[in-house]
């Protein structure tokens, strides 16, 4: 195709066809106004003016550069524009991989371009590494419906469909609640996902809101206290949220606890047990450096108000 | 049940079968569709459960339907009961079922070739002849849902009727036991799984009501068969005190202790991949939500001083009932059988064997051999 240059202006800013997220655009600038623009953009024309089919960091950075034109191949069959934009796709495929957004607005486009589902499963969705999966292609859409702060979340920590999902029936004020507190503590989707769910599930067990529950755990004061570290508000955030989501099984954990330190153990003896309290009796290890060690450690275990702490221990796990 | 049906499916390997022609006479106003292998895969490929609980495919199954129950990982100790797969799935929906997420195949699949079933069984029965064995055809669905078009009791019953050494449980959730009531009952237990009214308002839907089931259970005893109990999955909710203790003392306001051959009890438990399916098509169910840890063998349960709780409960309030049942947990540790019965079984095997035991203490109309614990375990 020839290759024209045409009016910056005269190019549509609906990014119609844009499914790349914004990348840096400093060097790219600086290679522009040393060499110019080597790779012609390629636009199909309307009857407002022309539409981007690919280029958009080029044109971007044109824009930036203040320049008045720009070279450009002007697709003139309209037919060819699925078949152009797969070649836009595969170029960009093979520069790096798609983001899940990435992933939902390549889909949206096809949607647009009212692509047969038959052409998705032969020619675009082997590119998006998708499967023919038609619930599992709405789920990818849906992430659009998403907030742009969740979409720059998803992109940022590169979430899975799976854990972008999580997302799928919260309210937009949720959405940002999570996404803040993600941001805020800087916790990747694994850990969010975690607490996440935690806040959903006392939610539904109590018939409150997630918002609620945020407030009535305080949880706005730990993202604000201002001596403690981010790993500290990130432990007392998990630890309010577990001992609402479990408050017996943290309850009898709790009288374990108790009892532990009123034994008065040496440091030579360590007691421990299964927190889910699902392994039957305690593990008591012993360490034994000399013979007199082993006299210090009978006076403990054989004393009778701690024979019978141990045994209030065994009743409770 | 057939009124649950919107749509039969029938593998033209089958057509012929006399299964297969009493269904199409039994459901006349139900859609028919003969269909070869990659059909069925076609028709319901990507179905949603829900819409597969309202289909039945009428097919022949290749493969082994005779198997040991799968149980679960030790320390849980399980029966070794013995279960018939002819049909799979089930169209009654409870919020709790396992199945959700342990079957593929969303449709009903009913397996018709019977004397494949029965040469099976036989051969169970031939290669280990000094034990005694209970099989039962309720574990991948309900054994009496559709017993009213497919008949299925009647030619279990007859079969088992001839046998020394066996019984076959046929456990339902619903009050579809008219066929049932025209065959022998000996080698035959009929058990219904059993919850409080509330919780089977909002957790098992499709089934039948616990006055229904009840009130089938006592024709049952009536007739002469032996009937069990199984309060599968026992749910914790805040008043599960007052309505366990009432759905006891209404079965026994029914039937009598003396004609139950035994009463299982085990709390909820689901592999955790089940939660999601729960929470997306029953969102206002609320047993997913409440408090339960990862089990040894990878399961959700309750914690243990909770089950043990509501298990000593329970259990006090049927043994008040009559104080010789025989109570059994389903997919429970050592350690809870002992601080609430006071002792367990050394292993599944020795399990087996007490209900062996306790078949031949209790029933000699079964005319079993006295059952000996060195054919159940490895000594």
């Amino acid at each position: 195709m020839e290759i024209v240059q045409i009016s910056i202006k005269e190019i549509l800013q609906d990014f119609f066809f844009c499914f790349k997220s914004d990348s840096d655009l400093t060097r790219l600038k600086e290679s522009i106004q040393f060499s110019g623009i080597r790779t012609p953009v390629v636009v199909l024309p309307t009857k407002e003016g022309y539409r981007l089919l690919s280029g958009f960091s080029r044109y971007k950075a044109a824009l930036e550069l203040e320049l008045d034109v720009i070279p450009a191949t002007i697709v003139q069959d309209e037919m060819a524009v699925e078949s152009i934009f797969r070649e836009v796709l595969l170029e960009q495929r093979t520069i790096h991989d798609f983001n899940l957004v990435e992933k939902a607005k390549v889909l949206r486009i096809l949607d647009e371009l009212d692509v047969p589902w038959e052409d998705m499963k032969t020619h675009f969705l082997p590119h998006l590494d998708l499967p023919a999966n038609s619930d599992l292609i709405g789920d990818v859409k849906r992430v659009l419906t998403f907030l742009p702060i969740v979409l720059g979340y998803i992109e940022k920590y590169d979430l899975s469909l799976k854990q972008a999902m999580l997302f799928k029936n919260l309210s937009h004020r949720q959405q940002e609640l999570f996404v803040g507190l993600a941001m805020d503590l800087e916790i990747r989707s694994v850990e969010l996902s975690g607490i996440m769910t935690m806040f959903c599930d006392i939610a539904a067990r109590e018939d409150i809101s997630i918002e609620k529950v945020f407030h009535l755990l305080d949880c706005p004061s730990i993202l604000n206290e201002k001596k403690l570290t981010r790993d500290q508000k990130l432990t007392r955030m998990k630890t309010i949220l577990r001992n609402r989501r479990y408050p017996r099984l943290t309850s009898w954990n709790e009288n374990l606890e108790i009892l532990r330190k009123e034994i008065k153990l040496p440091q030579s003896i360590r007691i421990s047990w299964n927190r889910s309290l699902e392994t039957p009796g305690i593990s008591m290890q012993i360490d034994v450096r000399s013979v007199e060690d082993i006299d210090g450690i009978m006076a403990v275990l054989s004393s009778q108000a701690n024979r019978n702490r141990i045994g209030r221990m065994l009743r409770i796990v | 049940m057939a009124i649950l049906l919107k749509q039969i499916y029938i593998d033209e390997c089958v057509i012929d079968n006399p299964m297969t022609r009493r269904v199409v006479e039994m459901t006349p106003g139900i859609p028919h569709k003969i269909v070869n292998d990659e059909d069925i895969e076609d028709q319901t490929r990507g179905i949603s459960l829900t819409r597969g609980k309202r289909i039945l495919y009428l097919t022949s199954q290749k493969g082994n339907m005779v198997k040991p129950c799968p149980g679960t990982l030790p320390p849980y100790l399980c029966c070794q009961y013995t279960i018939i797969n002819q049909m799979t799935q089930c169209p009654m929906d409870c919020t709790y079922c396992v199945l959700q997420d342990y079957l593929d195949r969303p449709v009903i699949s009913l397996n018709t070739n019977l004397s494949q079933i029965f040469d099976s069984i036989d051969k169970h029965l031939a290669d280990r002849p000094d034990r005694f064995y209970r099989f039962g055809t309720g574990e991948l669905s309900d054994s009496l849902v559709f017993d009213d078009i497919v008949g299925l009791s009647q030619e279990y019953a007859r079969f088992f009727s001839a046998k020394t050494s066996a019984v076959i449980e046929f456990k339902t959730k619903t009050n579809n036991i008219a066929q049932l009531l025209q065959v022998p009952t000996r080698n035959v237990v009929v058990s219904w799984s059993i919850n409080p009214r509330k919780i089977v308002k909002a957790e098992e839907f499709y089934s039948a009501s616990v006055k229904e089931r009840l009130q089938a259970a006592q024709q049952c005893m009536d007739k002469g068969f032996l009937l069990g109990f199984h309060f599968d999955p026992i749910l914790w909710v805040p008043d599960w005190q007052s309505l366990y203790r009432e759905v006891i003392r209404e079965i026994f306001s029914y039937v009598e202790g003396s004609r139950i051959a035994w009463v299982s009890l085990g709390t909820l438990r689901f592999p955790p991949s089940l939660k999601r399916i729960v929470q997306s098509r029953f969102p206002k169910s609320r047993i997913v939500y409440q408090e339960m840890i990862q089990g040894l063998d990878g399961k959700k349960r309750y914690p243990k001083p909770i089950r043990v709780e509501m298990y000593q409960k329970i259990m006090s309030w049927l043994k008040e009932k009559d104080e010789d049942l025989f109570i059994y947990f389903c997919m429970e540790s050592p350690e809870v059988w002992d601080r609430v019965m006071g002792t367990h079984p050394e292993s599944n095997g020795e399990l087996d064997f007490w209900f062996a035991r306790s078949l031949y203490r209790r029933f000699p109309e079964l005319g079993m051999e006295e059952p000996q614990l060195e054919m159940y375990v490895d000594m």
